[in-house]
């Protein structure tokens, strides 16, 4: 059964196209890389899944619902979950206020079990012993776990990975990953994941799409993907992420 | 009525670059009507609403007495009065008193209350040569820094003179004449500093030139006690007034005689107080019970004052006086139309309004009629209201007083 | 001295009291209330409608006022503030100060021009003499009920979970979004705070001077430097600044009284220099 589906959703910013009658599902318990250019639409495509974005035409549908001019704490509550690429955690709050609110709001638990469920996202994210900080205090690292915190205390049925790994050092992209795959396993979550670390990407995920100028230009195995001339040849035309991050990697 | 003079005069120089091209094409125009036009000007909204209160009663009496027009050298003219909004700016007023100037092209301009109003419309006229005549400012304000007035005139009370009146009935009482003034940074406060403090034999604990809207008053008030003063004389704007007043009774603040300009002419402001009001002591130009009668109907003041269902107001009385003034220079002048002669014909008049005598001839300044000031008192009547009850006429003792004058303690 | 530092902290409660919704207004919606003051003049004549019309003292009405100013200030949330915030930085300003207008003229054409007060009974008129300061009991309430709506706030915030959302939301408007807050609720509950605050300040003010329509603007600005002083969107900060304007002004008082209210706008002034605002 598909969780989303994006329905030839089209939205331009005066000339550039950043998402052109593009059509995509995804299955409930996936999980989906997206790589692209920069410009290629990605982040524009997450904010028409949340809701941020509203698109110039098309439909979004999720787990049966048309959610295409729903507000983003709507659709949050009906199970799509979100990570910023640059977190933005609440500062004025503590790390648990953050996940309590998003357990309270996101996943509409109350009381004692709102509680419980912010706590278990912080023991899940490696937090529990930051509950009581201002999230101000906290570095990359501890963000990026509390931006993935908050996203997972909203219970969601799919979600919406924007950048995880970027910014982090190896062994760091390595604890995510594993927090990641754990998480899934734990709920059964889909997952759209936007990531450069292409290393990240191909450790996770099952089935890798592609975005160039708004279009869907590859769709299948992650490696097949990454090996078919389409994708070889847009990234090569462009300040080629793609290889610097393979570069990386090795 | 805080005014500033550099203000005015940068007004009064736009208002003549306005009306300049216009003058020529006006002085043609004004000879072929046969309506008599007056301008009234007032601040009818924003913060001096409260002169402007009673305007639509005193044009409704007004319009009544003179539907059916005038009838001057053989010939009927009848009379449109057109009224204009100051909003409380005196920009605004500049700007209407052009309009009326231009546009509705009246035979004579009539502005009231506050040095807001008489000062830019008295300046447009001038620069228009239109007749014009002012009121309820106190002349000094309104003489004071201007070029010799030959189109506007102004009939009212003065600051020196009230001052004088007020000393008068400080005297009265038995005290160590130390007075507290209390002056705000305006031009009202301004002079009763200078007046006060130039008199010889009272001994001046002053405010400092506080601003208008100040919220607290306990250095003020410490500094009043600390000089022991027996007597209060303030200028202040209504709700100053009232939170100065209110702050004195909780600091236990009580001289023998609290004369308050300005703030406590209108019984809004005594009704505000409540029992705070009684036995302050407020200058009264006008009341209900002045002996004198309107010259365009015959009635009489307390008649006036009934005929307006509210309680009545002090500038009811002088609003309703400039349209007779008007009428009788309309009358004096050899044509009414001809602006410079009616101009010319104020300057001659001499007579009484439901407001008192005026004399256009004798002033202490050019083309300004002094109006007798008298001195009143607040207490409550036996409906429990406020009543301005006049206990000094030294001024004018035609107007009998209404009782005798008590001291606070 | 120490009669000037007493006063000044005193006043300052009741700057602070006006300007906490103004502050937390600004903070949470980024909305600069142009009619803030106007909203408190309201709230003082509601209070002498509902008190001259039922009979009862001041005091008792404010239970009564207070409900209602919240009502009118979701209402105002929901109708009009929610478009013009959407509209951009300049919309909401523009709004509110054609509100400020229009509360004002049906002030005028409701209640006439006449300076109005209300009247607080015997208490308004009490004072106390301690160590030799003159001290009124209506200005010691007005400051206990400015610390005690402050520290209310302060814990509603803290402790609440209406609190958590609405500094999420205050935070980032977007990320709370996607956390589940809807922020309707959060905006139209922040503005019914803001504008009750408003109108228990406004009954005070009538209480200690007078108010006619046209008094909001001064209210305003002493709100609005209290707010900046104290550094935007921190309800403490706005106690300490409404507390600093008033000292400032006590002590400047001394020294010449000419210079005190004038001193106040100067030191707005410079900390605006000093600090610029950053929303």
């Amino acid at each position: 059964m598909n969780v989303l589906e994006l329905d030839r959703i089209t939205k331009r910013f005066g000339r550039v196209t950043v998402a052109d009658e593009l059509t995509l599902s995804v299955r409930q318990g996936d999980a989906v890389g997206v790589v692209g250019p920069n410009g290629a639409g990605k982040t524009s495509l997450f904010g028409m899944i949340s809701g941020d974005l509203r698109p110039d035409a098309g439909e979004v549908r999720f787990d049966g619902h048309r959610v295409t001019l729903l507000d983003p704490s709507v659709r949050c509550r009906l199970g799509i979950g979100r990570t910023y690429q640059v977190p933005r955690p609440f500062l004025g709050l503590s790390v648990f206020e953050n996940t309590l609110v998003a357990a309270q709001q996101g996943a509409r638990t109350r009381g004692r079990a709102s509680y419980a469920l912010a706590a278990r996202v912080l023991g899940e994210t490696g937090l529990a012993d930051l509950a009581g900080r201002p999230a101000a205090q906290l570095g990359l690292l501890q963000r990026k776990r509390l931006e993935l915190a908050r996203a997972l205390a909203t219970r969601p049925k799919l979600l919406l990975l924007d950048e995880v790994a970027g910014g982090l050092t190896d062994p760091e992209v390595t604890e995510l990953v594993a927090l990641i795959t754990a998480a899934r396993e734990r709920e059964g979550l889909a997952v759209l994941w936007i990531e450069h670390v292409v290393r990240a990407l191909t450790a996770t995920v099952d089935r890798l799409i592609c975005l160039a100028g708004g279009r869907i230009i590859g769709d299948g195995g992650p490696l097949e993907v990454l090996a078919s001339p389409a994708v070889k040849e847009v990234f090569l035309g462009t300040a080629d992420a793609l290889t610097e991050a393979e570069d990386r990697d090795a | 009525m805080t005014y500033h003079p550099t203000r005015r005069m940068f007004l009064g120089a736009l208002g003549i670059a306005s009306i300049a091209g216009c003058s020529a094409g006006l002085r043609e125009s004004s000879g072929g009507g046969q309506t008599l036009k007056i301008g009234y000007v007032s601040p009818r909204t924003g913060p001096l609403a409260v002169f402007g209160e009673s305007d639509d009663y005193v044009l409704g009496k007004v319009r009544t007495a003179l539907s059916k027009g005038l009838s001057i050298g053989g010939r009927t003219y009848p009379v449109e009065i057109v009224v204009k909004d100051t909003q409380s700016s005196a920009a605004r007023a500049a700007e209407v008193a052009g309009e009326l100037i231009q546009r509705d092209k009246v035979d004579i301009v009539l502005a009231t209350s506050t040095p807001d109003t008489t000062n830019p419309v008295s300046d447009q006229c001038e620069a228009a040569k239109v007749p014009c005549v002012a009121t309820i400012c106190p002349w000094e304000i309104w003489a004071d820094g201007r070029p010799a007035p030959t189109y506007s005139y102004l009939h009212f009370i003065g600051t020196q003179q009230e001052v004088e009146v007020f000393a008068g009935l400080w005297a009265r009482a038995d005290t160590n004449q130390v007075v507290g003034g209390l002056w705000p940074n305006d031009t009202d406060g301004e002079l009763y500093r200078r007046f006060v403090t130039a008199k010889t034999g009272w001994k001046v604990v002053d405010s400092g030139a506080y601003e208008d809207g100040t919220q607290d008053y306990t250095s003020i008030l410490a500094a009043f006690a600390g000089g022991e003063a027996e007597i209060l004389q303030a200028a202040p704007i209504p709700p100053d007034w009232v939170t100065f007043w209110r702050q004195a009774a909780q600091n236990r603040f009580r001289p023998k005689i609290v004369s308050v300009a300005k703030a406590m002419l209108f019984p809004s402001v005594a009704e505000t107080l409540g029992e705070l009001a009684e036995g302050l002591v407020a200058p009264v130009w006008w009341s209900s019970a002045f002996p004198y009668r309107s010259s365009l109907d015959g009635s009489t003041a307390r008649e006036f004052a009934d005929g307006y269902g509210r309680q009545w107001t002090p500038p009811m009385g002088f609003n309703h006086a400039l349209f007779e003034i008007a009428v009788a220079a309309f009358k004096a002048a050899a044509d009414p139309k001809d602006h410079a002669a009616v101009a010319a014909a104020i300057g001659t008049l001499k007579g009484e309004a439901i407001s008192g005598r005026y004399d256009f001839t004798a002033g202490p300044s050019k083309n300004v009629s002094l109006a007798p000031d008298l001195l009143g008192q607040w207490r409550r009547n036996t409906s429990g209201k406020y009543d301005l009850v006049i206990v000094d006429n030294t001024l004018d003792p035609t107007i009998p007083v209404q009782g005798e004058f008590t001291p606070l303690r | 001295m120490i009669a000037a530092l007493v006063q000044g902290v005193l006043v300052g409660g009741t700057y602070a009291l006006v300007a906490c919704g103004l502050s937390l207004a600004f903070g949470v919606m980024r909305l600069v209330n142009i009619a803030h003051g106007d909203l408190a003049v309201c709230g003082a004549y509601l209070a002498l409608v509902v008190a001259t019309g039922l009979g009862v003292p001041v005091l008792a009405a404010v239970p009564l006022i207070l409900p209602l100013a919240f009502g009118v200030g979701v209402v105002l949330q929901l109708v009009l503030f929610e478009r013009a915030l959407r509209g951009g930085v300049l919309a909401p300003v523009l709004v509110t100060f054609g509100l400020s207008v229009l509360i004002q003229n049906l002030l005028v054409t409701g209640a006439s021009a006449n300076p109005r007060s209300l009247d607080g009974g015997a208490f308004a008129l009490a004072g106390f003499e301690a160590g030799g300061v003159a001290v009124s009991w209506l200005r010691v309430a007005g400051f206990a009920v400015a610390v005690v709506v402050l520290g209310s706030l302060h814990l509603v915030l803290a402790r609440t979970g209406f609190g958590r959302r609405v500094r999420a939301t205050a935070d980032d408007l977007e990320a709370a979004r996607l956390a589940g807050v809807r922020v309707r609720p959060v905006f139209a509950g922040v503005a019914g705070i803001s504008v009750a605050t408003a109108a228990l300040a406004g009954v005070f003010q009538g209480l200690m001077s007078t108010f006619d329509p046209y008094a909001g603007g001064l209210i305003l600005i002493f709100a609005f430097e209290a707010v900046v002083i104290g550094g935007l969107g921190s309800l403490w900060g706005t106690l300490g600044g409404g507390i600093v304007l008033g000292v400032t002004q006590q002590l400047v008082a001394l020294w010449d009284v000419r210079f005190a209210v004038l001193a106040v706008h100067v030191l707005f002034f410079v900390v605006l220099v000093v600090r610029p605002v950053r929303p």
